[in-house]
């Protein structure tokens, strides 16, 4: 079953049966991604597994609209999203808050045992992620390690497809140009050859 | 082809959004731009080489969220939810149910508290009381035809005017119940945590005071559950679920949760034996998953011996297996086979160590 059907299976076992088992799978899958996209605003993990809760809280006070709720994974992302800004208001005393005013703190670590990126290269692909501006950071990360569509991100932070996309060359552009440096001496090397 | 536009064409291809046709004009784009294809297919690697994240123990956090849920239930809105004025704030105890029973999910079968026990209520004059010293076992039938199985160290009682218009027996220990069905007469079993109301029915029932829980398993028919210690809190339970109550909160820190509504546990999918819970009644001795600790207290009960554990840290080794017809020299060398541990039986004492 793909991710969204089980997604969609859960939202109307929880919605029709009030399956606490139901419950606690989707808690399961969703609790990680949740999390971060939380932590990436408010930046503290107390802070955050709070609020990732009050998000499940919520969810399950309206289990009886559940089944109205045509994407339930964008629905918990945008609640995770304004709790996140209500708490920066409220914790923080902003007056106004807007995603890109907020410093987003999203690291995306790559896994070196990856068979062909070396070590050295992943850390540099590392710190070209951590390099990016922060919206784009975030966006890179849901996208790639959340699996969310590009309409689903633009419909949770607001944004445009287009935005998303673009937001999504500048960060492969700017990871390529990170590692372009590994794929050089081998050129330059033939170059001094000839 | 610009790059801006193959960029584009790439992004998409990573995230799983293009068409096949974006696909074939990717992969010619590409053939005119080995530079490009180069770093496309490094690109691949890196978006499907992702790291698992450093992540809290999504058990200990959800019964975390569990308790918070409980909690908020009570109290009302959320701290960070501008809309939660609109929603409905009040719970039906229906609605609220499911949650205290989650709740137990936290806690619910790690209950490593031991304490003191309430005083018995004195009974009234006229009793009967069929009782089951260690090591042996039961059965009785009631004025009503109700059938009784007694396990090891167990007590009924009843009272003469059992057969009027309520059926009252207190429990202590473990019995399975085969109740007779009369209707408009409920059945009772008064225990210390719990009160079970039957209404006709097959059901095991274990409250032995020296374990940390009570349990009701419900093999068919129908159950109310009322708790001692919360009368308010009515719980029904269906064919094949178990409640589990915890025996003693006093020692507790922070608030419940004390229940745990479970599934009994078939070992055959067809369903043709009793669960695990009631095999007891075919004399089956059972663990299911059990720690030597509480192991320990059954086999005391079963064979009427003494059981020591030298070496704390046996007392959490689990273990399952099913004995029928067996000595317990016969049952401890066979859990000796899996565990770490060496035993001796001298009279009635075991002594399992290390």
């Amino acid at each position: 079953m793909s991710e969204k059907s089980t997604i969609a299976d859960l939202q109307q076992k929880i919605a029709l049966y009030e399956d606490m088992n139901a419950y606690r799978q989707l808690y399961e899958l969703l609790n990680e991604r949740l999390f971060w996209f939380v932590f990436s605003f408010v930046k503290s993990r107390e802070a955050a597994e709070e609020i990732v809760s009050d998000v499940f809280i919520k969810l399950w006070k309206i289990r009886d609209e559940l089944p109205s709720i045509r994407n339930l994974q964008v629905f918990l992302y945008v609640i995770a999203r304004n709790y996140s800004l209500n708490y920066i208001i409220k914790e923080y005393k902003y007056p106004h808050v807007s995603l890109d005013e907020i410093q987003l703190d999203v690291s995306t670590p790559i896994n070196p045992e990856e068979l062909y990126i070396s070590t050295e290269m992943s850390e540099k692909i590392n710190k070209a992620i951590a390099e990016l501006p922060a919206q784009c950071r975030l966006i890179f990360r849901m996208v790639r390690e959340d699996g969310l569509k590009h309409k689903e991100v633009a419909d949770i932070l607001n944004l445009s497809k287009t935005t998303i996309r673009n937001q999504l060359v500048i960060a492969v552009r700017k990871i390529t140009q990170a590692i372009r440096p590994h794929l050089e001496p081998v050129t330059a090397k033939q170059r001094y050859g000839q | 082809m610009k790059d801006e536009k193959i960029w584009e064409l790439i992004v998409l291809k990573l995230s799983g959004e293009t068409t096949p046709d974006q696909e074939a004009e990717l992969e010619e784009a590409l053939k005119q731009r080995p530079d490009l294809a180069l770093q496309a297919g490094l690109l691949e690697g890196v978006w499907s080489s992702r790291q698992e994240r450093e992540q809290p123990d999504t058990a200990d956090s959800f019964n975390r969220h569990l308790q918070r849920l409980s909690n908020h239930l009570s109290d009302g809105t959320l701290k960070y939810d501008t809309e939660a004025r609109s929603t409905r704030r009040t719970f039906s105890l229906r609605a609220i149910l499911p949650v205290a029973i989650a709740a137990c999910l936290a806690l619910g079968i790690i209950l490593v508290l031991l304490g003191t026990r309430k005083e018995k209520v004195p009974v009234a004059a006229a009793q009967n009381e069929v009782w089951t010293k260690k090591g042996s076992r039961s059965k009785l039938t009631l004025p009503d035809g109700t059938q009784v199985w007694l396990n090891a160290s167990s007590k009924v009682t009843y009272g003469n005017d059992f057969n009027g218009d309520t059926r009252k027996v207190t429990l202590e220990g473990e019995a399975f119940f085969e109740v007779t069905k009369r209707n408009g007469i409920p059945f009772i079993i008064h225990t210390d945590m719990v009160d079970v109301k039957v209404l006709g029915t097959a059901l095991n029932v274990r409250a032995y005071a020296d374990e940390k829980i009570t349990e009701t398993a419900l093999i068919s028919g129908a159950v109310e559950i009322v708790l001692q210690r919360n009368p308010e809190k009515k719980i029904i339970l269906r064919p094949d679920e178990k409640l589990v109550v915890r025996n003693d909160t006093a020692t507790l820190t922070k608030p419940e949760p004390i229940l745990l509504l479970t599934q009994v546990h078939y070992l055959d999918k067809k369903q043709q034996n009793p669960p695990v819970e009631a095999l007891w009644m075919k004399n089956k001795l059972v663990f299911d998953g059990e720690t030597l600790q509480q192991i320990a207290l059954k086999l005391e009960r079963w064979y009427d011996v003494k059981v020591i554990i030298q070496d704390k840290q046996l007392e959490d080794v689990q273990y399952s297996g099913i004995f029928e017809n067996e000595d317990i020299s016969e049952v401890l060398y066979a859990l000796q086979l899996t565990g770490n541990f060496r035993y001796t039986i001298r009279k009635k004492v075991v002594t399992i160590g290390l």
